[in-house]
């Protein structure tokens, strides 16, 4: 082995809770974001762990619903409206006599899926504008930049209930109605990320052995630019499930009958004394759903940063 | 043989710059030829190089003629440029920890010029690149526990960064202060590795550094800069020993000032 261990080879590393002592090769000395191993830390951050076991489960509940022996989530029983929860029906049921633990992972299914489609649109369209703008002249860039500060001008959900009250409700226009204005996030945070990235010695190394501009982009800009994208997303997918069960809410997002959770909230609303489960239900899916992916994107982000997480969890 | 043969390099930084950044340099590179270029911090030394590579700012104002291959580099386009560097002429720099990318793995990115150069397949790449590092004496073993840059030393950056300029057996290497952020033993063991592969090669070698003990060991000729010109050119004992420009015998008398006075330190 050739290696030396030079300068103070101890250095103190602290992952988690627990205080490990590991011999490095080298002092510590920060050369950006080292990003091995980002899995393997990620998993020892209690944070992570929290929020990866429940959004790994309500995605495995959104995916297994069709299979479970569940009522009909549409099917309205007059006869039995507004029913306390009891063996036939686990969480009760609504003002229609639906089925609520029924309508409520059905729910889970609109939810994540709005969440997810609606943020890959604004990340796809955040990077390629961002890229684009990051490796542009400065007159395009900055058009593209004041293109997306129009839109980050909006707040958000005025922006979408505009976009749905034009529109018109339906899943299609909720994924656009939310991706129309969460791009110039992404587009912005990826721009800033490239312009940094682009500086770093390794780029200058790559040119001069001859990579093109695109090998550069995709080989070494782009993996050295995704960790704070990638922690963002995660938040943005939380923001996008707050944003359809907003929709639904005011009666712009999912359809009726379809079960949404901002929906089954609104339904529920005056019945609150007499009912008080059927708005705590959906309102717990909501938060806890939320609250996942937005610890998972804090957990991504202080372990890319290398930071310590606990004061989260 | 020449390699490299450059006629009046000018550099311009901008329109708005009162003085250029390098003035009218000329100098023939032969094959198997070491040229050291000596110089204070900010006489041009590295802007010099990045001209011949190709790399400036398109702001900068790029005049005179890059001979390599009888082609003039300056009129080539950037995509003729690519074809160029690495393949043609390569080049290292000085703080090798930051010249390799952080995300990805050292093997691959000895391999990458591989790729892109040679057409290799990924697979195929690979192999070559654990020999390559092999031949610059980082082995197998080593990758096997520190894969990625950050978990390796200094030297050994600097040997991995030799081997990927040097993967597609480049004619020409331009060394920018490859040695300065190492210490002593490495600085000699680079200095080894770099002079056997150009025995084995026939590689002609640019090597910029401020470091005259070491120019005068492996320099066959030696340029001295100073705000953009070469004040002074010629054989190592000739400039060392017997400095025509004041320029020149100002660097050495500090240069052999501060031997003197280590001796007497050392002595006493």
């Amino acid at each position: 082995m050739v290696f030396s261990i030079r300068g103070s080879g101890w250095v103190e590393v602290s992952v988690g809770s627990r205080k490990t002592f590991s011999s490095s090769w080298e002092p510590a000395q920060s050369h950006g974001t080292p990003r091995t191993g980002i899995l393997r830390r990620l998993l020892k951050s209690r944070t992570a762990i929290v929020s990866l076991t429940l959004a790994v489960s309500i995605a495995l509940i959104a995916l297994t619903v069709p299979l479970l022996p569940l009522q009909d989530p549409l099917l309205p029983d007059y006869d039995q409206m507004m029913q306390a929860p009891s063996s036939g029906h686990l969480l009760g049921t609504d003002l229609h006599g639906r089925d609520q633990l029924s309508r409520l992972l059905w729910a889970s299914r609109t939810s994540l899926l709005v969440g997810i489609v609606a943020t890959f649109l604004a990340v796809s369209a955040g990077v390629v504008i961002g890229g684009i703008a990051g490796y542009s002249i400065s007159f395009i860039d900055s058009l593209l930049m004041r293109i997306s500060d129009i839109f980050l001008s909006f707040p958000a959900i005025l922006g979408a209930i505009a976009i749905m009250a034009i529109f018109g409700p339906g899943r299609q226009n909720i994924f656009f109605a939310i991706a129309l204005f969460t791009w110039p996030v992404f587009a912005r945070l990826f721009r800033s990320t490239i312009l940094s990235v682009k500086e770093r010695t390794f780029v200058q190394a790559a040119r001069v052995l001859g990579a093109s501009n695109m090998r550069i982009f995709l080989r070494h800009v782009m993996p050295n630019s995704a960790g704070p994208l990638v922690a963002y997303t995660s938040m943005a997918v939380a923001g996008a499930i707050l944003a359809e069960a907003g929709l639904s809410f005011i009666n712009l997002g999912v359809q009726r009958p379809n079960p949404s959770w901002g929906m089954m909230l609104a339904e529920s609303m005056g019945q609150f004394e007499q009912a008080p489960w059927l708005i705590l239900v959906p309102g717990i899916a909501v938060t806890m759903t939320a609250l996942a992916f937005i610890l998972l994107g804090v957990a991504v982000s202080s372990v890319i940063d290398g930071r310590n997480e606990r004061a989260y969890l | 043989m020449p390699l490299l043969k450059i006629e009046g390099l000018s550099v311009e930084h901008g329109p708005g710059s009162k003085s250029p950044a390098v003035k009218d340099v000329s100098f023939t590179l032969n094959e198997g030829m070491t040229i050291g270029i000596i110089g204070e911090s900010g006489a041009g030394k590295s802007t010099m190089a990045l001209a011949i590579a190709g790399l400036l700012e398109r702001s900068a104002n790029v005049d005179g003629q890059v001979i390599y291959d009888g082609r003039n580099l300056l009129m080539l386009s950037e995509k003729e440029m690519c074809g160029i560097r690495g393949s043609g002429i390569s080049m290292i720099f000085q703080d090798p920890r930051s010249s390799l990318d952080p995300s990805m793995r050292v093997v691959d990115q000895v391999a990458e010029p591989l790729r892109f150069h040679l057409g290799v397949k990924p697979k195929e790449a690979r192999v070559q690149a654990r020999r390559l590092l092999a031949d610059v004496k980082v082995t197998d073993d080593v990758f096997a526990v520190a894969p990625r840059a950050h978990q390796l030393s200094g030297g050994l950056c600097q040997r991995v960064m030799i081997a990927a300029a040097l993967a597609c057996n480049p004619k020409v290497l331009i060394a920018d202060e490859p040695t300065s952020s190492l210490d002593l033993t490495l600085q000699a063991q680079i200095i080894e590795l770099l002079q056997e592969r150009q025995k084995a090669s026939g590689l002609g070698l640019i090597f910029i550094t401020h470091d005259l003990a070491l120019v005068s060991k492996i320099a066959d000729r030696i340029m001295v800069m100073n705000e953009g010109a070469i004040v002074e050119e010629g054989g190592v004992d000739a400039v060392i020993g017997n400095p025509a420009s004041s320029y020149t015998a100002g660097l050495v008398s500090v240069w052999t000032g501060s031997v003197r006075k280590g001796k007497e330190i050392a002595s006493s």
